[in-house]
């Protein structure tokens, strides 16, 4: 045989001796204490975790291979493990816990507290509460930059986003933003911030690095989140009365098309392959899986009651 | 001696507050109820957006159509009103979905310090579908609502926390499923049953 072809199978046999398995998307149930697994290769929910505690918030780990999930009614959050596809362990924090995030070496947990306005850092490793930061009011969705350095957490009461020093776990900047900030994201170059306003019915576009307000973008009635795809070049925004969601060309900051999803749509998250957005939909109890090239809905998956997934809920 | 008993007192009110931490959740009441009658029967009682003669709480109603968008509103019995966006409206899976855009108030509260408007129905952020399906020749007439607490901070007075929205949205389905029933088949004995998550 010759020896190219040899070398081929070789490479070939390799490559898939070391694949991972698909990367999962990550449902909370609200209104079913469960969280649902889907494995995104197949596009079916291959697990259901039981997740007492009205599950809410989620935030994925890839570093450590778990999975964190907010549970307001109890207060703090459980531990799944991606591997076992099962909750491991249980932290326990007073008050409202519901925006959950990972830093982006998924050494530390920042769990934001509804009522008490602060967000509670935690050592990812030990679970150990390591610190506390005062924020705005009602801190809701947060997201880390992408050199590490900065949290920013969106105070829903407040119609703010605080910026946090993660180094000096100090606040470097508050920014006032549209009505009721919710969810928000950062794009890959940590140069823009965009912030879904529920009250408001737009989205914020703030310098991330400056926190200077660079525009407003209307979209449907009540945004709860915003994801980015299609490096960078795409924002998308769900309509929670709307049962829409925006998409926003992020260049000329024009709503590009309003893709109808199903009812409630909440949680909003991007495939690590940039090409794929998941949306869960509250009221319909599902997920609708939307082409970021074609801009459909390719998929639609059913999950559990109230279907939320609020943060990053794709490992990858 | 006064100093330390209000420190105590203001960490217990704290501590008090902490443990009772509850944000306003999102709640899903689902209210249905069979009977014997046809389910196009049903649904030409109830089709037409602006025509609500068939709920005895409502007295008269303003404004409809049945375009995304009509807007009707609703004078209660009571007193009081009511305004509601239709968000859209199919006449072949015979269900149309609205959500209350405005409302009276019935008066006002002191609560923390602040005034508070006690609204003609105690919620926030109130989203509803009313649908009717056959079942076997039957008719499952299905009313969900979505709504919030009508008081969105921790500790909410009595009159606007989450028992008394239950009630109040509890009430408004079940009265006019029963009396949809009663109408389109006197003498059954059907029950309204009510299905609560939050």
């Amino acid at each position: 045989m010759p020896f190219k072809f040899l070398a081929v199978l070789a490479i070939a046999s390799l490559a898939t001796l070391s694949a991972h398995a698909a990367p999962y998307a990550y449902i909370t149930n609200q209104l079913d204490n469960s969280v649902s697994v889907i494995d995104t290769a197949k596009q079916q929910v291959i697990a259901t975790v039981p997740v007492p505690g009205k599950p809410a918030g989620v935030a994925v780990n890839p570093h450590r291979q778990q999975v964190y999930i907010s549970t307001p009614e109890t207060g703090g959050f459980v531990v799944i493990d991606s591997q076992k596809q099962a909750a491991v362990k249980t932290v326990k924090l007073a008050g409202a816990s519901l925006g959950i995030a990972v830093d982006r070496d998924g050494k530390r947990i920042f769990v934001a507290d509804w009522y008490e306005n602060s967000v509670s850092l935690f050592n990812a490793d030990t679970l150990d509460k390591t610190g506390v930061v005062t924020v705005g009011k009602s801190p809701s969705g947060m997201v880390v930059s992408p050199d590490n350095r900065w949290l920013y957490v969106a105070n829903r009461v407040d119609d703010s986003v605080s910026q946090i020093d993660l180094q000096k776990l100090t606040i470097r900047n508050t920014t006032k933003v549209g009505a009721h900030p919710f969810g928000l994201a950062v794009d890959a170059k940590g140069k823009r911030l965009y912030t879904a306003n529920v009250e408001g019915n737009d989205v914020t576009v703030l310098d991330a690095s400056r926190m200077k307000r660079i525009a407003s973008v209307k979209v449907g009635a009540r945004p709860y989140a915003v994801s980015l795809a299609m490096n960078d070049t795409l924002l998308f925004v769900t309509n929670q009365d709307d049962g829409t969601v925006s998409v926003i060309d992020t260049a000329s900051l024009n709503v590009v098309s309003t893709i109808t999803v199903g009812d409630k749509p909440e949680g909003i998250s991007t495939h690590p392959d940039d090409l794929t957005v998941y949306v869960a939909n509250w009221f319909d109890n599902n997920v609708s899986v939307i082409d970021a090239k074609t801009l459909a809905v390719t998929h639609t998956l059913v999950t559990g009651e109230g279907s939320r997934a609020f943060g990053s809920f794709i490992s990858p | 001696m006064k100093k330390m008993s209000l420190f105590v007192s203001a960490v217990l009110m704290m501590l008090t507050g902490l443990a009772h931490a509850h944000g306003p959740v999102r709640a899903k009441l689902t209210a249905t109820i069979t009977i014997d009658a046809p389910a196009a029967k049903v649904w030409d009682v109830i089709k037409n957006y602006g025509d609500m003669s068939w709920h005895p709480d409502i007295k008269s109603v303003s404004g409809g159509g049945n375009d995304k968008g009509a807007v009707r509103t609703l004078t209660l019995q009571g007193g009081g009103s009511i305004t509601e966006e239709l968000k859209s409206h199919d006449d072949a899976k015979m269900a149309y979905k609205y959500k209350i855009t405005d409302m009276s108030s019935t008066g006002t509260i002191k609560h923390a310090g602040q005034d508070e408007k006690i609204p003609v129905l105690p919620v926030g952020n109130y989203a509803a579908e009313l649908s009717v399906a056959d079942k076997g020749g039957k008719a499952e007439i299905e009313w969900v609502a979505t709504y919030y607490r009508a008081y969105v901070n921790n500790n909410p007075p009595a009159e606007l926390n989450e028992e008394a929205a239950d009630k109040a949205v509890t009430d408004v389905l079940t009265t006019g499923l029963e009396a949809l029933a009663k109408k389109l088949a006197p003498g059954s004995s059907a029950k309204v049953a009510i299905e609560l998550k939050r």
